[in-house]
């Protein structure tokens, strides 16, 4: 434990230092508040459409509607910003063993003082305060354009409260935190990746790749889908809890996993990152560095 | 004490064998060379050593224990490899302070110490990256002393340096090597590792084809002398050499004008006092009379052209 604690805070020192950080802060934030604006933008084209189509029918132009509530765009532009996340993260972990065995940074730490399964676990213990930290920065982002552009509130339909402000922030809630393992598991595969390649761009590569194509061809697999965990993560072809919560947000009351899947986003995504740790262990102890 | 012992070790790469029950021990306080040309498998030899790469056969120990429990050694082994492995975007305090908390333990040269002791106070606060070659080489160096190393391996330690650099590099070398450091060191840089090497390995084919002292390597055969005379005197001389003295002797060049030049060697029991007094008794007019030592380039000059002449043979 004492090897793990040691990696982990070198790389925390190295990625703190490094600044490289700092750009996929900006992309995070951007990409979050960037799908707020979008929906606002979105709505006030709709409304210049119907403007445009009822002055030159000769009606007079609708009224300008009241703001829509803020928890569906908040929803959306935080699920955009996870699934920007999901790849940065991926792209981080893929490339972090790989780049360092080919640039020799690996040999440094091998041979002077850390067991090489250290490499790994303080590499995955570092995942953990990166996916958190990434889910709450595009979280804050999103809620503060949100906050911005649109009004938060209960759903109310014809009068009637569809949801209250508690229920929803309870369904965004338990959504994020079935989304954090399945990323901290996506970090995990890249570290698995990592250990398997020969360079930092080929690991990229792969990992991107299988999880790119897990994402197109899940569809496929069909409930069978829920037994892996990046069907849990945020992607561009969503079925995460993330994608359900937005619907729910916005008042749909079929909105939500089944209780099997629900309890297999909780079930899934651990075990299987820990099963990838294990993998990428006993990879990087018999390969070369 | 042994700081390094390899024993029987080979490692192949598909058909190709890189090193082939190759044994070495490198006693506490030498400074060992490991000398070999290119594609000799010296580097093979030092990522076996360190647990980088897994041996076909053979084992090896490095301050008693096992290359591949490297990390049990707590960083009382230190590496500095051909390239420097720098993390880029850090600058030096960074890197080094990096490598710090992966050894993961205080006590020995603190960072400023190493950046004195290697001449890089002055770039401290530069990305690694920026650097020339040459003081990549010294942080990376800079980076292996942290702490208290016991055993140092370097590989290709000159490569990229300028004469400066060497220089510097040569005394660095004295200085750890005088503070009792065990230093392993694989080069194909011979002239320059000649002066402060204790111990050489000669590594031809993945093979150790000989292993010995410095002062051994260089001086186990009989010394010969360079003898400078006027051009007059070189049949005087010769007759010198050959009735008085039974000295066994070549021309040479000189390079200087009206001076002949004979490379001698002296026969058991006369040294060259006596043979200076012979030659002076028989008229001559000694210009010079030199020793000339072997170098460590010619003894492995040697060794190669006996080894391809034996594979030949074979």
């Amino acid at each position: 434990m004492n090897h793990t604690w040691r990696i982990l805070r070198a790389e925390t020192y190295r990625l703190w230092r490094g600044r490289v950080w700092m750009w996929g802060l900006v992309a995070l934030v951007a990409v979050s508040a960037l799908r707020v604006l979008a929906e606002r933008a979105g709505a006030a084209a709709t409304h210049a459409a119907a403007v445009q189509k009822a002055l030159s029918a000769g009606r007079p132009a609708p009224q300008v509607p009241d703001v829509a509530n803020a928890y569906g765009p908040f929803v959306d532009g935080w699920l955009a910003g996870l699934t920007v996340a999901t790849l940065l993260l991926l792209i981080a972990s893929s490339r972090s063993l790989a780049a360092d065995a080919n640039s020799g940074i690996l040999r440094l730490a091998t041979t002077r003082s850390s067991p090489r399964g250290a490499l790994v676990t303080g590499r995955a213990l570092l995942g953990i305060p990166l996916t958190v930290v990434a889910a709450l920065i595009s979280g804050l982002a999103s809620w503060a354009t949100a906050e911005l552009l649109f009004e938060f509130g209960p759903i109310v339909e014809d009068g009637y409260e569809l949801m209250s402000v508690a229920e929803i922030h309870g369904e965004i809630a338990a959504a994020a935190m079935s989304v954090l393992p399945a990323l901290f598991a996506a970090w995990c595969f890249g570290l698995f990746i990592s250990c398997c390649c020969r360079t930092g761009a080929a690991a990229v590569s792969a990992g991107l790749g299988v999880f790119l194509a897990f994402d197109l061809f899940k569809d496929v697999l069909g409930e069978a889908r829920y037994w892996v965990f990046a069907a849990f993560t945020p992607s561009f072809v969503d079925s995460s809890a993330m994608a359900e919560a937005a619907l729910a947000a916005r008042g749909f009351s079929d909105a939500g996993f089944s209780a099997h899947v629900a309890s297999l986003s909780t079930v899934v995504p651990l075990p299987q990152a820990a099963l990838l740790i294990v993998a990428a262990i006993v990879v990087i102890r018999r390969r070369g560095l | 004490m042994t700081a390094l012992r390899i024993t029987s070790m080979s490692k192949k790469y598909g058909r190709v064998e890189a090193v082939r029950d190759l044994s070495l021990t490198v006693d506490e306080g030498d400074l060992y060379g490991l000398l070999g040309p290119n594609g000799s498998g010296k580097t093979t030899t030092l990522r076996c050593t360190l647990g980088l790469l897994r041996p076909d056969s053979g084992s090896v120990e490095l301050l008693g224990i096992p290359a591949e429990r490297i990390h049990a050694t707590h960083g009382r082994v230190a590496v500095v490899f051909d390239r420097s492995h720098l993390v880029p975007r850090l600058t030096c305090v960074e890197n080094l302070h990096y490598a710090a908390m992966l050894l993961g333990h205080g006590g020995g040269r603190s960072i400023n110490d190493v950046l004195t002791l290697v001449d890089l106070d002055h770039r401290r606060g530069h990305k690694s990256h920026e650097l020339s070659l040459g003081q990549q080489r010294r942080l990376s160096i800079a980076r292996a002393l942290l702490g208290k190393p016991e055993l140092l391996i370097l590989d290709e330690p000159l490569s990229g340096l300028d004469a400066i650099g060497v220089a510097s590099m040569l005394e660095l070398f004295k200085t750890l090597r005088s503070e009792g450091l065990t230093t392993v060191l694989s080069t194909h840089r011979l002239h320059e590792m000649e002066a402060v090497i204790s111990r050489a390995g000669i590594l031809l084919d993945g093979r150790i084809v000989r292993e010995d002292d410095r002062d051994a390597l260089l001086g186990g055969e009989k010394p010969t002398w360079r003898i400078d005379i006027g051009d007059h005197d070189l049949p005087r001389t010769e007759a010198a050499l050959t009735d008085i003295l039974h000295a066994a002797f070549r021309r040479g060049t000189s390079g200087t004008p009206g001076i002949a030049s004979l490379h001698v060697t002296l026969p058991d029991g006369v040294d060259a006092s006596a043979a200076a007094r012979a030659l002076f008794e028989a008229g001559v007019a000694l210009h010079g009379l030199v020793p000339e030592r072997r170098s460590l380039q010619r003894v492995f000059e040697d060794l190669v052209a006996e080894h391809r002449a034996q594979g030949a043979t074979a």
